[in-house]
Formats: C-alpha cells, structure tokens, sequence
C-alpha cells in the first residue's frame, strides 16, 4: 500500500524535527525542509499530499508560497502555522486562509487537533476522485 | 555614614578648577564641573545635576585606600588625599576630572570639554585667535587658564551661533552636485492596524549609489540643503494631491544634523513656512539620525520647533537601538528603523523582532521602511511594526497616488498592485 506523504518547511529546526517524528508515528511518510526554496528544488511538490508551512520563512515566506502551491499543486492541501503567541499572528493566519490555505494553526501547536486535520484532508483525497496527473 | 561619605570641612574657594583648598588642609582639593564641560543644549544647571551622577561613580571608582570626597554643592567635589604632596594631589585631580569630563561626554554626547572647545576656537582663526591654544587637563599649566578658557569659549559659541544663521534663499543658493534633486521616489506606508496605504515618504538620493559617479558623502551644508528641498518639493506634491482631493500623507526626511545646527535650522523652518497652514496637517516630519547622538534635553529642543509645524514627528534610528527611553518622555509619534541590506533574511528577521520587542515594551508605535521583499513584510508584520515600507510592501513609485484599502493578503496576491489607483501625474 502506498502510504501518503506528508512535509514539513519549517525554519525552525526542532519544530521541523518534532513534527516530521510525530507524523512519522501516526503512519505517515515525511519529508522536512528549512525553507520553500529547498522544497521547491527537491521536486517533492508532486508527491506530497499534504504540506504543513510555517508562514515566517527567511527568503520565500509562507504567505507568498501558498499560491504558488496552489497554482502547481491544486490537489495538495496546505496547512498553514504560524505564530508564538504574537498580536498579529491571527491577522497573519486570516491572510493565509484568503489566499488559499486549507487550514491554519497558531504557535503553540495543538498536535490532535492538527493530527486530526491532516488526516481528515488525506481521507477526504482518498475517497474524492483523483486527479492524477497533477500529483504525477 | 560611611567613612569614604564622612564630610570634610572645606576653608575658603580656590579660584579655579583642582586648586588646593587653602586653609584647614592642604591635602584637601576641590573639583568644580562647570569648569570642566558645557553643554549644548543643556541649561548649566541640568547638566551640573547629571553630571553630579557620573561624577560620583567617577571619583568613588578612581579614589584608594584612605582617601576620601565629599559633594560640596551642585557641581563642587571636596577630594581629601592625604598620602600625596598638593602638587601630586592637585595633578590626580585633573586626571580624575578628565575622566568624569570623558565620561560626561559619552553618556551626554552634547557635551563639549571646554579644553576641546577652546582648541577648535583657536584653530578656527576667528575673533578669538589670541586665545592660547588648550592643554591638557592633565598638564599642570593648563588648570590655571580653565576659566579664562570657559570664558572666551562661551563667549566665541555666542559669536557663532549668532553670525552664522543662514537664509533658506542663501541655503538654497549654494550649489551642488547632486543635491538639485533630493526627491527621486516615493515609498507608500502601509498602515498594518488599519489595513490601508495612507503615506507616502519621499525617497532621498543614496549617495553610495553615486559615489562612483563622483558624488561624495554629502557634507552638513549639503544635507541642510537636501533637506530644504525635499520640504519644498513635499509642499508641492501636497498640494497638488490636495487640489486632486486624493489627500494623503507626506512624510518629508529632515536629518538630525540639520535640526542640530543652528546654522541650518533656521533655513529649514523657513522652508516648512512656505507650507500653507491647511497643508501642514498632512506633512509629518521624519528625523534621520543616531539616537544615540542626541541627548534627552536636545531632543526636546529640536522637537519644539517641530511640533506645531506639522502634523507628527517620527524618528528613524538604527535597527539596533534598545533603548527607547528618550521617546517616551518626547512626543514622538512612531519611531523607525531600515531594514539592513547587508544582513541575511534571517538576520534581518531577528534585528526587526528585537527592535519592535523593545519599543513595545516601552509602549512607542514602530514602522519598518525599507523591507526588501515579502518575506520581511511578513516578519515586520509578526514583529508587531504599526507601518511598513519598502519594496515588499508596494514598490516606490514616482507619486503620492492617494490613500486606499490594502489587506495583507493583497500584498501576496498575483495582481498585488490592484489596490493602486492610476496615479494622477498619469
């Protein structure tokens, strides 16, 4: 069976790590990179099916690459997670969600809930038709 | 009490600075501030009671065992040494007063040690030529002529400071290269809370870019003279967006060095009164300078010219400032820093986050200009900056186009620039 690939872009270093472990757990495949660039190079945009993006990157940020996201990868869902606690951060995350994002989650992470998330959209890929060319 | 803080009796005054205090012991020196630094902008009186700070700290670090001092007056030290004769003594009490001078100096960079003054008076040539170049404080000869040299300087700053007020129409009629057209561009300010681009600062020439065309950095003279023009430019493009009912904000630079001298100053409020009074509620004045450099008090001063010619004062400083304490006793309005070119992305991040940490704390409105791209928008945004500009926000454009909406998303968007109606020079 093949499993579904899930990845991580966090600049973060122990945030990338810990959630890459976690998602390996729960049964996932896992990719991590520090930046949108080192994603973009790796050419895993085509066979992940769920990208978790921390929107604060040095270099290409969060917010700019959710469309580009969506315009190469329309099947992909993105997870958008942003935060430390900051007064802006939910002006930030309401950005990410009219630009495309499929959910967005606030610094700390509530790991259930953004489990739950992520399994929800992949089921929900599973059961719609698929459209494979765009993922090939 | 301790025994360091026990008073001692001082007999009758020493005409001047270090002087051995005659009377109940020769051991027994005193030390007067006023004779040792002056200020330029602090009243004596103000700079004598942060000076008696220093002081303190100065003189109870630099005295040894058995040696004691105690605070005569506002500005007066008696400094007991009994283990040297009172010529050693006399010499260790300059030492120690050009220590608290330099020390003086560095806390309150307007502080002039009026040795220093009265070198740079003599050399200048002027009225004064007679005056005998400065010693050293630390050179026995010289504490005698202290006061003869306070004097004459004081004296010579009065001359100076009263001839040499230019006209805006002398300012403006010194020629330049590059400095006929300060104004190359305008930046919009995107207002973060508001959601809206309600500024446009006009954009100065950098001359680093020009150096290689010959351009060197731009002297006192020059500086004053760009910033008389971008004020006079600014009143054109205000009324004219007026006119146009597209009202908007102005944000016009003016270097501190500028508002510094009085030389300059009166040139450049000059040129803010060829503003019309309706306009002015639409300039907002930006001071570029080191923080550092200005003093508290001279601060105060500057912003006393500026407050009821416009609409805000806004201060840039370096990305790196801490310390906003000085903002906060002024009405500053929002204090800036530039992005740093020369900085990697992530760096940048972190310099903006602890600027705009630090000026929150003290409860100070913060803009970021010069942001590079999207990615630093984005981290200004966190950071918690009230306003924004710079290439990742809008890029500059050649006019004020009015203000309007801009949500953050709209910046990321593929049309991002569709909130800009068509300028109206177009």
């Amino acid at each position: 069976m093949n499993k579904t690939r899930v990845t991580v872009i966090d600049d973060d270093a122990s945030v990338l790590r810990s959630l890459e472990r976690l998602l390996h757990v729960a049964g996932y495949e896992t990719g991590g990179f520090p930046s949108m660039e080192s994603f973009l190079a790796s050419g895993e945009g085509s066979i992940t099916n769920c990208l978790i993006l921390d929107l604060l990157l040095p270099g290409m940020c969060g917010l700019e690459a959710i469309g580009l996201l969506k315009r190469e990868f329309p099947t992909m869902k993105v997870v958008a997670i942003s935060g430390c606690g900051r007064a802006k951060n939910r002006e930030v995350l309401e950005a990410a969600r009219r630009l495309g994002a499929d959910a967005y989650f606030s610094k700390p992470l509530d790991v259930a809930e953004l489990l739950a998330t992520v399994r929800l959209f992949l089921q929900r890929q599973e059961e719609a038709p698929r459209s494979r060319g765009a993922l090939k | 009490m301790s025994e360091r803080d026990r008073p001692i009796s001082i007999a009758g005054e020493a005409p001047s600075n270090a002087a051995v205090v005659q009377g109940r012991s020769r051991r027994v020196h005193k030390l007067v501030l006023r004779d040792l630094v002056v200020h330029r902008y602090f009243e004596e009186e103000v700079l004598l009671r942060r000076a008696d700070r220093i002081a303190h700290e100065v003189i109870k670090a630099d005295l040894r065992d058995g040696e004691y001092y105690r605070q005569v007056k506002h500005g007066v030290y008696a400094l007991y040494l009994p283990k040297l004769t009172p010529d050693a003594g006399q010499l260790r009490v300059a030492v120690i007063g050009e220590r608290i001078s330099r020390e003086i100096r560095r806390v309150h960079p307007g502080s002039i040690a009026l040795d220093e003054m009265a070198a740079t008076i003599a050399s200048r040539g002027n009225k004064h030529r007679e005056t005998t170049p400065a010693k050293s404080l630390t050179s026995k000869a010289a504490l005698p002529d202290l006061k003869e040299h306070h004097r004459q300087a004081t004296e010579a700053m009065k001359l100076m400071s009263s001839g040499y007020r230019l006209r805006l129409e002398e300012l403006l009629s010194t020629a330049d290269v590059g400095t006929t057209d300060p104004i190359a561009r305008f930046e919009p300010i995107w207002d973060v809370s508001r959601a809206t681009v309600s500024a446009f600062r006009c954009v100065l020439h950098d001359f680093s870019d020009m150096r290689p065309h010959g351009v060197m950095e731009p002297n006192e003279l020059q500086i004053a003279r760009i910033d008389a023009l971008t004020i006079l430019q600014a009143r054109a493009v205000m009324q004219s967006l007026v006119s146009a009912s597209r009202p908007c904000l102005v944000v016009a630079p003016v270097h501190l060095v500028t508002l510094q001298s009085n030389t300059y100053l009166s040139a450049f409020i000059e040129a803010i009164g060829a503003i019309p009074e309706q306009h002015r509620g639409f300039l907002l004045l930006e001071i570029l300078g080191d923080m550092t450099e200005v003093s508290r008090y001279g601060l105060r001063h500057v912003l006393a010219y500026l407050h009821n010619r416009c609409r805000a004062v806004l201060f840039r400083t370096d990305i790196k400032t801490g310390d906003f304490s000085k903002f906060t006793e002024n009405r500053i309005f929002a204090v800036g820093a530039a992005a740093r070119s020369d900085v990697s992305a992530a760096q940048n991040m972190i310099l903006l986050d602890q600027f705009a940490s630090a000026a929150k704390r003290m409860g100070v409105r913060v803009y970021a200009t010069g942001l590079p791209n999207k990615s630093s928008l984005l981290a200004a945004v966190a950071a918690g900056f009230d306003f924004a500009s710079g290439a990742g926000v809008v890029h500059d454009v050649d006019y004020p186009f009015g203000a309007c909406r801009a949500t953050l998303d709209a910046f990321y968007r593929d049309d991002e620039y569709r909130f800009i109606p068509p300028s109206p020079a177009a």
